[in-house]
């Protein structure tokens, strides 16, 4: 079985003192693990919110993924309706950026002429251990805020040539907007460990 | 997940599409581009986006490819009825003047 680990954690304030839940399962079964916890996620109670995914670098994890957090973000009382959007963008560019750039170092020369699922069957065949390199991401959603943290098993990149771009990419290029669009989406973004660590933050509340 | 219906004739065909498009699946709906390019003389492509409620970075390169392709062939092409979540990425990238939306 591949890895791909999600885990949740909530926590509420009672009647008896704050308390935490916590709940973990295989990615795979994400549906059924939503709808064991979706009661709480309406729950005036819940405070915070933590999601943790531990997955490999293949296309059915990222899905997965990308449903789980989707169907979270749509329920949880904490996300404002107008941030909804920009949550859900930040994590789709974190990931493919962990993926993409950090764990397969895709050459955009292929990302312009074979779908993921192609790539992903040649890599399968020719370099199967790079399909398995891991990603990790912590979202966490608060009152005010929320905040992501992905880290990726690749080599790093220049992170601080995309962080002083101040303006976008040539409106005719295909790829390379996706760190432009994470700091102009989010309020806070930094890069650790060469830029194999990702951390973003975006308030919904002024702090 | 996308979806998408095709209505093609003569010079011009249009994809209206709903769902997301990010990097999941852009690869196949290009893909799908190529192919109806390869096999009809389109001089106009045009993707109505009503259903569209999420674009991502490797949508909206997606996107620009099937634009310059369209401008190669001195063809255009036309992105209709944008959402708003969509038109703000547009805007944040630039990419609203270039697509005239």
């Amino acid at each position: 079985m591949n890895i791909a680990t999600v885990a949740l954690q909530l926590e509420m304030t009672g009647k008896y003192g704050p308390k935490k839940l916590n709940f973990t399962d295989h990615l795979a079964n994400y549906t059924h693990f939503f709808n064991r916890i979706v009661d709480y996620l309406h729950d005036p109670e819940l405070q915070t919110l933590t999601l943790n995914s531990t997955f490999e670098s293949r296309r059915r994890h990222i899905e997965w993924l990308m449903s789980f957090s989707e169907h979270i973000l749509y329920k949880v009382p904490m996300v404002p309706p107008e941030f909804l959007s920009p949550m859900l963008l930040i994590i789709h560019e974190a990931v493919s950026n962990a993926v993409y750039h950090g764990n397969l170092s895709v050459p955009n020369s292929i990302r312009t002429r074979k779908t993921f699922h192609e790539y992903e069957e040649e890599l399968a065949v020719a370099q199967p251990k790079l399909l398995e390199r891991q990603a990790t991401l912590t979202l966490r959603l608060f009152r005010d805020y929320g905040e992501l943290t992905i880290t990726d098993s690749g080599d790093g990149f220049n992170y601080q040539r995309e962080l002083n771009r101040d303006a976008p990419p040539s409106p005719d290029r295909e790829m390379g907007r996706g760190i432009y669009i994470l700091k102009q989406t989010a309020d806070e973004i930094d890069f650790q460990d060469n830029g194999k660590t990702l951390h973003v933050r975006k308030n919904w509340r002024q702090p | 997940m996308i979806e998408w219906t095709e209505n093609i004739a003569g010079e011009q065909a249009t994809l209206s599409l709903s769902g997301k498009i990010t990097f999941e699946n852009s690869g196949e709906l290009r893909n799908r581009v190529k192919a109806i390019l390869s096999e009809f003389p389109l001089k106009q492509l045009t993707f109505d986006l009503a259903g569209v409620r999420f674009v991502d970075s490797s949508g909206l390169g997606l996107l620009v490819s099937i634009k310059n392709t369209m401008a190669k062939r001195n063809g255009s092409f036309k992105i209709i009825n944008i959402a708003e979540t969509v038109r703000n990425i547009m805007n944040q990238t630039g990419l609203d003047r270039y697509f005239e939306i």
